[in-house]
């Protein structure tokens, strides 16, 4: 599996690899999409942020940044402080010190609802779609499109078919599935898509591939692969390091709340792997 | 191999254009399993009752008896089944059905038919938006907040009527034939005539505005639903103010048709429209459900009234037969959902792997 991942990774991201925020906007596909300015801040920079629960310090100075159409890999055991970071990106709630700064403009949320206004989409694993609806409801939930007052089903159905038909799931029987019947990887499909179509700045991706089969998680990485093509920064935060590192640019490992080590994705990944997961443990 | 496949996909993508916007719907997409088991309850009922009625069930003026009949519980099962959907239940309909036709009898003599229309509908809008603020604010299941109203209405009206029905002796004003005439030849009221537009709005709100969106997602999944920005707790808010207005509307109605109302006619309504509800394909737990399911819901308890008048039954039948009815048909949802996700696996085309 080690091997195959490799492979995959010489292939496919060997031109971003060394450089990423700087190379990545290149990659960007010719479309128009409004959004980043080329080489210039990153989508999201984390600035010595931390987070106290009295006199428990969850997070200490966690720095690092994501640039636009780059996909950095959170990765740490339990208790690390990743979802700690996660929950002060998406404005669950606020760091005790530090600053959050997106496109370079320092932000401050009171909510998650002030953070997804400013575009920063947080998919937690099976929170983030409601299964008795069908995809299309699903894809504009609480975004709407109307047409004199009523629902522009029409334009729904078929935008949402050509946003899933970008991101890379093809077999998709109908729009007017329940999503009930999707399969994980179909369901980050829908998930990833939406944050693409509706242009938000940073994915963060919690767990993506918790629960999937292999080849449901080279489908959700190649999805994960399409949507950085649209500018917008995705953060995974994962545990398994050799699935990390075949889909990112970077990786940040954190140990006991703080930033650990930063790897830039490249070269020997097995070798790779192994020096990352001794920053996992602590050993090195 | 994953890594050609992707790449084969991107040089597709800039080659050919996606194949929009005829985008195929399959057939359950327009009719769901658990509708089509709906229909096949009813329809199974339907002809039992017939055959027992000697076939007398389906003359126009028994057919127009059973769709008078299910208005009552119609109007109130319009409400509850939106209610549902939105993850919410409402115990207090029946009584706040009595104090629709309560006030509104009050109010009729003194500041006029439409006016009291009016203000019994505020009335039945607060208690509703009092049972929904009890809810969403302090995180307090409805089954019980709804509970609690139930009996407090049921002590209040109580106290002000001393238990007495309120009657006008006839004839009633003619004003009240707007619900209680028969339409044409039809052997049906004009009540029936409101129900279903009152319905097919309703169901126009559910399925083609945003709101009705909403509401699908409050009870499918809240989580999920503030996540995108919906604001679940003020949607379920408006739902429990729809759904009282439309229990008082009910009441009114009654009132108009018979000109008195008892004290005690709420009692067991709410049941009978939760079971409307449920045998129309309402989860019981929110998030699917349709409105026209709760007609054909409110419907099947107006058949079942007549039909079993009809063929000689004791109407003591009535509650045996609904039970009976109410397990079967969720039993027969449950195995049609199941059979429409064989259809739309059916329908998945190859993905080329």
């Amino acid at each position: 599996m080690e091997s195959s991942a490799t492979q995959r990774t010489d292939g496919a991201l060997t031109a971003v690899v060394g450089n990423p925020p700087a190379s990545a906007p290149e990659d960007r596909r010719e479309t128009g999409v409004p959004g980043p300015s080329e080489a210039g801040p990153a989508a999201l920079e984390l600035r010595r942020i931390s987070k106290r629960f009295g006199q428990v310090v969850a997070v200490r100075d966690v720095s690092f940044s994501l640039g636009h159409g780059e996909v950095v890999a959170l990765l740490g055991d339990n208790g690390a402080g990743k979802s700690t970071v996660v929950k002060m990106i998406s404005g669950v709630f606020a760091p005790t010190s530090g600053e959050i700064r997106l496109d370079g403009q320092a932000v401050r949320f009171r909510n998650s609802k002030q953070a997804r206004e400013r575009g920063i989409a947080t998919v937690y694993q099976d929170l983030a779609l409601v299964p008795t609806m069908n995809v299309w409801r699903n894809f504009f939930l609480g975004s709407e499109l109307r047409h004199r007052g009523r629902l522009d089903v029409k334009r729904m159905r078929a935008e949402t078919a050509q946003a899933l038909h970008e991101i890379g799931l093809r077999n998709l029987s109908s729009v007017d599935q329940e999503v009930k019947g999707l399969s994980g990887g179909e369901r980050q499909a829908l998930s990833i898509g939406r944050a693409v179509h509706f242009q938000q700045r940073v994915l963060l991706l919690d767990e993506p591939t918790a629960a999937l089969s292999v080849k449901e998680t080279e489908k959700v990485f190649d999805y994960v692969r399409q949507a950085r093509q649209s500018g917008i920064g995705i953060l995974l935060i994962m545990h398994n390091t050799v699935q990390a590192l075949s889909v990112s640019d970077r990786v940040v490992v954190m140990r006991h709340g703080e930033v650990a080590a930063e790897f830039a994705v490249g070269g020997d990944l097995e070798a790779l792997a192994k020096q990352v997961n001794l920053a996992i443990s602590g050993a090195a | 191999m994953s890594a050609d496949l992707a790449n084969a996909t991107t040089a597709q993508d800039s080659a050919s254009p996606p194949p929009l916007p005829s985008v195929p719907r399959p057939l359950t997409s327009y009719v769901s399993g658990r509708m089509i088991a709906v229909i096949g309850v009813l329809v199974a009922v339907l002809a039992v009752l017939t055959g027992t009625s000697g076939g007398k069930l389906l003359s126009a003026t028994n057919l127009g008896g059973a769709l008078d009949a299910s208005s009552e519980v119609g109007f109130i099962a319009i409400g509850v089944t939106m209610l549902m959907i939105g993850g919410e239940f409402d115990l207090s309909v029946g009584q706040v059905f009595v104090v629709g036709g309560l006030a509104f009898a009050g109010l009729d003599k003194h500041i006029g038919f439409l006016p009291a229309i009016i203000v019994t509908l505020l009335l039945a809008g607060a208690i509703g938006l009092i049972n929904g603020i009890i809810t969403v604010v302090f995180g307090i299941p409805s089954f019980i907040t709804t509970l609690g109203t139930y009996y407090a209405i049921a002590g209040f009206i109580l106290l002000i009527t001393g238990a007495s029905p309120v009657s006008y002796l006839p004839p009633l004003p003619h004003v009240f034939s707007v619900f209680s005439a028969h339409v044409g030849g039809l052997g049906f009221r004009w009540e029936v005539v409101w129900w279903i537009g009152l319905a097919a709005v309703a169901a126009w709100i559910l399925h083609r505005t945003s709101f009705g969106n909403h509401v699908f997602a409050a009870g499918g999944s809240p989580e999920a639903a503030r996540g995108t920005g919906v604001r679940v707790g003020l949607t379920k808010i408006v739902l429990f103010v729809a759904c009282s207005a439309l229990s008082a509307f009910s009441g009114i109605v009654l009132f108009c048709h018979l000109g008195s109302m008892e004290v005690t006619a709420g009692s067991g309504l709410q049941l009978q429209a939760i079971a409307a509800a449920v045998i129309g394909g309402t989860a019981l737990f929110g998030g699917v459900g349709t409105i026209f399911g709760g007609v054909l819901g409110s419907f099947f308890l107006g058949v079942l009234t007549v039909g079993l008048v009809l063929s000689g039954a004791s109407t003591q039948y009535y509650e045996l037969f609904v039970g009976i009815v109410l397990i079967g048909a969720v039993i027969a949802q449950v195995k049609t959902v199941g059979a429409s996700r064989f259809v739309h696996a059916l329908f998945r085309r190859n993905s080329g792997r």
